[in-house]
């Protein structure tokens, strides 16, 4: 733009700010993250041939995990206000106890992060479904 | 080599102006949805797709045309109509690299980007690659200096190209009449963006609409299907990285435990979603099984992964 780099940045940084920010403050983030409904919906649409038998979610509506048939175990997740979904098989779904009311669940993604659920009896669901 | 504009660099401006209308127009029109954080996203990777080149892609490329340009076979001159001309067979040309960025991983991974946010405006135009220039794209463009067309033109036509394409990657534009007989438009677009399996491996083009009608790949939007965009594995994060390297750590993550050299190679050239063991999801599989599901016929079968596949969308 004005053939110095340094400046082009500058600019350009401010320029992103100034469109965040009015993005911001017309489109604040949708407040209800993962809820039932919406997981419901989420994993209908990517996994069609997913049968939901039991559902876990999250108190702070960060991600659910739900229990199919066939061993399969279904993760969803809030980002920004919209849902990912990630299916597997039950043997290969990495979760750790962080503590009675905690799960952390790694979505197996590359570069992918922990995915927490804090629940009441998250443990148990956990054992009863996941057989941890 | 004549001096063309540098049109992308000149548009980043009027790019700004049109988002901060977009989201205006989206807020008061009830059409089209933005989120400051996947907007950021896009326009940070929008950014760096700027920068990138500055790591020795654009070099690579210069050097690549001046050479290629000594063995031309053909010198044609820099009239507005070989102008004209040297656009189309540059838009054929992108019809083909925009097909392949969606039938095989290796370019798969470095268009994904584009792809990888789950909204559809003007921001999301922005969202580029930071690594297209070292994954082939030259290939493909090479034969254009090949035939004698001046690499300044070539690359001065490829901006056009890619600056039509910013204003289609909008909700606010619906139908727009006989104009989308022949050109690329924002319902083209939106089809070309959707996750859902109707619409999967759709409206390849750049600026014609024509090379997906004449090949086989034209799908219209649907009026009771609304397009639903992203990917079929949705990411889990805005972090600019994640965004530009997720697949291709993801690639390298799979060459490694590959069993065999085949394997090795189905990953890397293979279909997104291919697997040996056909454990994962190819978009052919994905329509297969929206078509079993819906109790409709279809061509292929969950375990056919033979053929083209490509991934959203």
């Amino acid at each position: 733009m004005t053939g110095n780099l340094i400046l082009d940045l500058v600019i350009s940084a401010i320029a992103i700010g100034v469109m965040v920010a009015f993005a911001y403050f017309l489109f604040p983030s949708r407040p209800e993250g993962v809820t039932l409904d919406r997981a419901r919906e989420r994993l209908a649409f990517d996994e069609p041939d997913f049968a939901p038998n039991d559902w876990l979610i999250d108190d702070h509506a960060r991600a659910a995990l739900a229990i199919g048939v066939d061993d399969q175990v279904a993760l969803i997740v809030n980002v920004g206000g919209d849902l990912a979904s990630r299916r597997f098989e039950r043997a290969s779904l990495s979760v750790s106890l962080g503590a009675e009311n905690l799960l952390d669940i790694s979505t197996g993604d590359a570069m992918g992060r922990q995915i927490p659920i804090e629940a009441d009896g998250a443990a148990q669901w956990a054992r009863t479904h996941l057989q941890l | 080599m004549t001096e063309f504009p540098d049109i992308l660099s000149l548009a980043v401006p009027a790019f700004a102006v049109l988002i901060i209308a977009e989201i205006i127009g989206a807020k008061t029109m009830g059409r089209g949805r933005y989120h400051a954080g996947d907007s950021a996203a896009s326009l940070v990777m929008g950014l760096g797709s700027q920068i990138a080149p500055l790591f020795g892609g654009a070099a690579l490329v210069a050097a690549s045309f001046a050479w290629l340009h000594d063995f031309r076979i053909a010198t044609l001159p820099n009239h507005w109509w070989i102008v004209v001309i040297c656009f189309v067979l540059d838009d054929f040309r992108y019809y083909w690299w925009h097909r392949i960025s969606h039938e095989r991983r290796w370019f798969w991974a470095s268009h994904v980007i584009h792809h990888s946010s789950q909204h559809y405006n003007l921001s999301t135009a922005l969202r580029q690659t930071w690594t297209g220039q070292v994954i082939g794209q030259l290939l493909f463009k090479s034969p254009l200096v090949f035939i004698g067309f001046d690499p300044a033109m070539v690359l001065f036509v490829g901006a056009v190209n890619l600056l039509y394409q910013f204003w289609i990657h909008t909700e606010l534009i619906d139908r727009m009449g006989p104009f989308e007989w022949i050109f690329n438009t924002p319902s083209h677009h939106r089809v070309h963006h959707a996750t859902n399996p109707n619409y999967l491996d759709a409206n390849y083009a750049g600026t014609l609409i024509i090379w997906d009608r004449l090949f086989g790949t034209f799908i219209a939007e649907n009026r009771s299907e609304k397009p639903r965009y992203g990917i079929i594995k949705n990411l889990t994060s805005f972090n600019p990285l994640v965004i530009s390297f997720h697949e291709w750590v993801a690639i390298g993550r799979d060459v490694i435990g590959a069993r065999s050299v085949g394997e090795a190679m189905g990953y890397l050239f293979g279909p997104p979603g291919w697997s040996p063991d056909g454990s994962r999801l190819t978009s052919a599989m994905i329509k297969a099984r929206a078509a079993r599901l819906s109790g409709g016929q279809s061509g292929t079968s969950l375990g056919d992964q033979g053929s083209a596949d490509t991934r959203p969308g």
